[in-house]
């Protein structure tokens, strides 16, 4: 299981995540959201591997 | 076995080393090509004269960068039969933008219904990979294709059809967004009239104007205090 964290102030709104993973994120005012904190979702590593400032910290939980 | 192989060719071959981590970035032969003799690009001079149906235009000023679609439409088909596009972008978002274009272009046209299935992951399994980091420059191309797609849509009188996201339709009638508005504003339109001029929104229908009037006066305090 991994939870999911964004760093607001770091987004840019690219979508990457959204195109990566819509089960997990969102778009809210132009910057990324987390539908779900908690998720056994791969993807969700993926979005956070793809985000161009590293604003998605995924942690084991 | 097979793994190992990968990394010793990109130890080899990376073609961008940061000096910080010696983090190793590869680039596919065809990202190269893509990016060396980009496919449809339309120059600065030649977009003047260019006649499209739908033009659009994205970018995210965090990033500095921008991208401009613009498409030709055979509106019996239900085609796009041409994808043109421009950006100041940086080697993936060229690389993918110029995929993207010859993905919509090839076997003379796509449906446009189909073109709106494409997403970023279908240009990057046909550019045979991007660097991870790399991914979200792809998604830029598409969301420009979209854009332009809407623009068609709204200047052939298919309201219905648009597919709004992110923003919030305030008049159904010309299908202008939030988003719309705050551009116009940010262009200089600063009275309901000059909205108007520009936009058409609630000309006819009159039911939205309250709700225009009230945005304007939002997006003037946010940008202009």
């Amino acid at each position: 299981m991994y939870k999911v964290k964004i760093d607001k102030e770091k987004c840019i709104g690219c979508e990457a995540c959204v195109a990566l993973c819509p089960e997990v994120f969102e778009m809210k005012d132009n910057k990324a959201n987390a539908k779900k904190q908690i998720t056994d979702k791969k993807c969700a590593k993926e979005a956070a591997d793809s985000c161009p400032t590293q604003a998605i910290i995924i942690s084991n939980k | 076995m097979k793994k190992m192989k990968k990394e010793n060719e990109m130890e080899t071959h990376s073609d961008v080393k940061a000096k910080v981590d010696s983090q190793k970035w590869f680039y596919t032969d065809i990202v190269k090509d893509h990016f060396f003799n980009p496919k449809n690009f339309l120059s600065e001079k030649k977009a003047n004269s260019y006649k499209a149906d739908g033009v659009g235009l994205v970018g995210s000023p965090a990033c500095g960068d921008m991208m401009k679609v613009w498409i030709k439409v055979n509106k019996e088909q239900d085609k796009i039969v041409a994808m043109k596009w421009s950006t100041f972008g940086c080697a993936s978002a060229i690389a993918s933008t110029s995929m993207l274009s010859m993905m919509v272009n090839e076997n003379g046209g796509m449906k446009i219904d189909d073109a709106l299935k494409i997403k970023p992951q279908d240009i990057v399994k046909r550019l045979g990979d991007l660097p991870t980091r790399k991914f979200h420059c792809s998604v830029l191309g598409d969301k420009a294709l979209r854009a332009a797609i809407n623009d068609y849509f709204r200047k052939s009188n298919q309201i219905n059809r648009m597919i709004i996201e992110g923003s919030r339709l305030i008049d159904k009638e010309t299908g202008v967004t939030d988003k719309d508005i705050e551009e116009a504003v940010l262009e200089g339109a600063d009275t309901l009239e000059k909205i108007q001029q520009k936009l058409k929104v609630g000309v006819s229908n009159k039911v939205c104007i309250p709700e225009v009037e009230q945005l304007i006066r939002f997006y003037k305090e946010k940008y202009f205090g």
